[in-house]
């Protein structure tokens, strides 16, 4: 077999990219089996020279870290499924329901990307505030529900689907909800995925919004509660800060790995109409 | 058959629009008014995370125990002072902010002059918590027109840590590195006593901090008590050149960098390292080999460190409260405690004195060595806490100076420039 210069150099970009991504979540994962005296040495030492664990027992036992970990999953699973759903509906609505200005309700929603999170979070907070909500799950959750990002990644997919396909299920006397059910739901797969993926990736790793509405440990979510390792005034102990950064990645790594297939085929969808 | 639907979303999202407004009016008219409202334990709202948050509690516990009108919750209310400052300032027009707050000096100014916090001076006479208790620098640190804004807490003075191996191999003696001809005179025999590293390890994020220090050695100063900046006085130029002349030219005696020059101590790269004491017990008896801890050089140094503030606008039961509570933490035993177990310094001249306190030097003599200095401790300059962005500009200028030379004159006058332009746009309005 010949090998060709083209495939080596290939190969080898590949390679660089992934080495360039990779290396500092490898520095993390392997920093959080180091001693501090490890991590400080120089010259500086990749592999730890035997695997630690007190740095996570370590983090488990400062902070409460389980509790924080299911306030995480709790704000995320309800966040990701809301947003989703209302988002396939309102693409839905967008694109096959003959509303009229369904165009300017786009534009409105898509302009509301534009608007970041730090200009509306003191309007939610003072709502919130005013429902006597801080410090509660529904404080923490209500305000993020909806999303526009959702909703743009899924009209974008919705449109590709053919007009005939729905016309020829409309004379077949399917309505509204059999078609976005049987018909559009399964086209759009990757669309959805894709949306999945980006709000749970947005709400896992969300912290100002959690940081302004908790107070309480109770309802803390993880990468707020895993701040806390930090120290402010005096020495920081890099490695347990680390057990607790890798603890907040590895869940995302799990569900990236799930959806990663889906996830690409859904960014390049629409982009060659048949 | 669509215009129904449309007219009626549009009904719906005009609604919206008008009740949020209206929303927002309400609120923004009554702020004071809801924070008299404040009802429920006093709330006490901290950096401190993790396990330094339970140590904090326990403080409070203290004072809990002892069956005040009113007890006291701690809570971490954002793991840096950036983000409990700006969730202090998020939540207080709600009525939702806490009682009292612990932050750092450049944060008080801000808080003060919006209003969100208020003066002590009256409550704490009334408590017959006396100025003349504390450590002068720390106290003065909180004033502003005539008024004490805040109490020091876990306060801190920059210190010069060396190996203490290389130290005793090289003769030096550590009183001679108490003065920066000492310390200038010292580098070639430290260095060679470390294998030829460089002697200082200059950390690039305190630049500003230790150039507050030196500009006062040099009879200068960064501002005076009306804002008046000076940074292009003669003792502002000559404070800077000594620092670029520590990296750059034929007598330098180390180099600058943005890592943790402690670390570059401990891995034997350098000599020394002048870092905070925080965290002092721990820095002195890292594993590898003894660190000294000695004083900042020269005749005058800088502070740092979090403060306690009492947010404004409580009623008056509730002020009292909190005055109560505000007098636990300005007390001898609060004070010893910041020392004994959050690493602070002795904020009150009595606990320096206190048992504890000499054991503890005893046992970590860097400790002696940063109380010792407190009395040459000098409160900060007014723009370089009041003024926004007034100390990464300064360290930003500095950096510049030590790497590239040139002329520092011009340099220092382009960051006072940009100090004076936030002067002037966020500062003064509000004066």
């Amino acid at each position: 077999m010949k090998i060709r210069p083209v495939k080596v150099l290939r190969g080898a970009a590949i390679l660089l990219l992934c080495l360039v991504c990779a290396a500092p979540l490898l520095w993390m994962i392997l920093s959080a089996f180091k001693t501090t005296e490890q991590i400080q040495s120089l010259p500086i030492t990749f592999w730890p020279e035997s695997f630690e664990l007190s740095n996570f027992t370590a983090a488990f036992t400062s902070i409460p870290l389980v509790k924080f970990f299911i306030n995480s999953v709790i704000f995320t699973t309800v966040v990701t499924i809301v947003k989703v759903v209302l988002g396939i509906c309102t693409a839905y609505a967008v694109v096959f329901l003959p509303v009229r200005g369904r165009n300017v309700i786009f534009l409105v929603v898509v302009g509301a990307i534009m608007v970041p999170s730090e200009i509306t979070a003191l309007p939610n907070f003072m709502w919130v505030a005013q429902a006597g909500l801080l410090d509660t799950y529904a404080g923490l959750i209500l305000p993020v529900l909806g999303s526009a990002t959702a909703v743009f990644v899924l009209r974008q997919s919705f449109i590709t689907i053919p007009g005939e396909v729905i016309q020829a299920a409309q004379i077949d006397g399917a309505g509204p909800f059999r078609i976005l059910w049987q018909i559009v739901l399964p086209l759009a797969t990757p669309a959805i995925a894709t949306a999945t993926l980006l709000a749970i990736i947005a709400e896992w790793n969300a912290f100002m919004w959690p940081l302004l509405v908790t107070t309480d440990d109770t309802v803390r979510t993880l990468t707020v509660g895993i701040a806390q390792l930090q120290n402010v005034e005096g020495a920081t102990n890099w490695g347990v800060v680390m057990a607790g950064a890798t603890l907040v990645l590895l869940p995302m790594l799990v569900v990236f790995l799930i959806f990663q297939r889906k996830l690409i085929s859904g960014l390049t969808a629409g982009a060659v109409k048949s | 058959m669509n215009s129904p639907l449309s007219r009626r979303s549009l009904l719906a999202f005009g609604s919206a629009a008008l009740l949020t407004g209206l929303t927002g009016c309400a609120l923004g008219g009554g702020v004071s008014n809801v924070n008299a409202k404040k009802t429920g334990p006093i709330q006490y709202w901290t950096v401190s995370g993790g396990a330094r948050l339970q140590l904090e509690r326990d403080l409070v516990k203290q004072y809990n125990d002892t069956s005040p009108r009113n007890p006291v919750e701690v809570n971490n209310g954002g793991a840096t002072y950036a983000n409990l400052g700006n969730k202090v300032l998020t939540t207080f027009r709600s009525g939702k902010a806490p009682d009292v707050v612990g932050l750092s000096e450049v944060w008080w100014p801000r808080l003060a002059l919006t209003k969100v916090i208020q003066p002590l001076d009256d409550l704490l006479a009334s408590r017959g918590v006396r100025a003349s208790d504390f450590v002068e620098s720390f106290w003065t640190s909180y004033q502003y027109g005539n008024q004490q804004w805040g109490l020091p807490f876990v306060r801190s003075v920059p210190m010069l840590y060396a190996n203490a191996q290389a130290l005793a191999k090289s003769g030096v003696s550590a009183a001679s590195l108490a003065s920066w001809e000492g310390f200038t005179a010292a580098a070639p025999a430290l260095s060679e006593a470390l294998a030829g590293k460089p002697m200082y390890a200059v950390w690039k994020p305190a630049l500003d901090w230790m150039y507050q220090g030196l500009i006062w050695q040099h009879g200068g100063e960064i501002s005076s008590p009306n804002f008046d900046l000076q940074l292009t006085s003669a003792a502002a130029i000559s404070a800077a050149e000594q620092m670029r002349d520590w990296v750059l030219g034929n007598s330098k005696v180390g180099y600058l960098t943005a890592s943790d020059s402690l670390i570059d101590l401990q891995n034997s790269q350098a000599v020394v390292a002048i870092q905070t004491s925080s965290g002092v017990v721990q820095k002195a008896t890292t594993p590898k080999f003894p660190v000294a801890g000695l004083p900042f050089p020269g005749a005058v140094g800088p502070s740092g460190g979090a403060g306690l503030m009492m947010i404004a606008g409580a009623n008056a039961q509730r002020q009292a409260e909190i005055a109560d509570f505000l007098a636990f933490m300005a007390s001898t035993t609060a004070a010893g405690y910041a020392v004994e177990t959050l690493g602070g310094l002795p904020f009150r001249k009595d606990v320096a004195a206190s048992e504890m306190v000499v054991a503890l030097r005893d046992k970590v003599p860097a400790v002696g060595a940063a109380i010792d200095y407190l009395p040459k401790t000098r409160g900060s300059d007014l723009a370089y806490t009041f003024v926004p962005g007034a100390q990464t500009i300064l360290n930003d200028a500095l950096s510049k100076i030590m790497l590239q030379g040139g002329d520092t004159k011009a340099v220092l006058s382009a960051a006072q420039d940009q100090i004076q332009r936030n002067f002037v746009n966020q500062v003064k309005p509000q004066l």
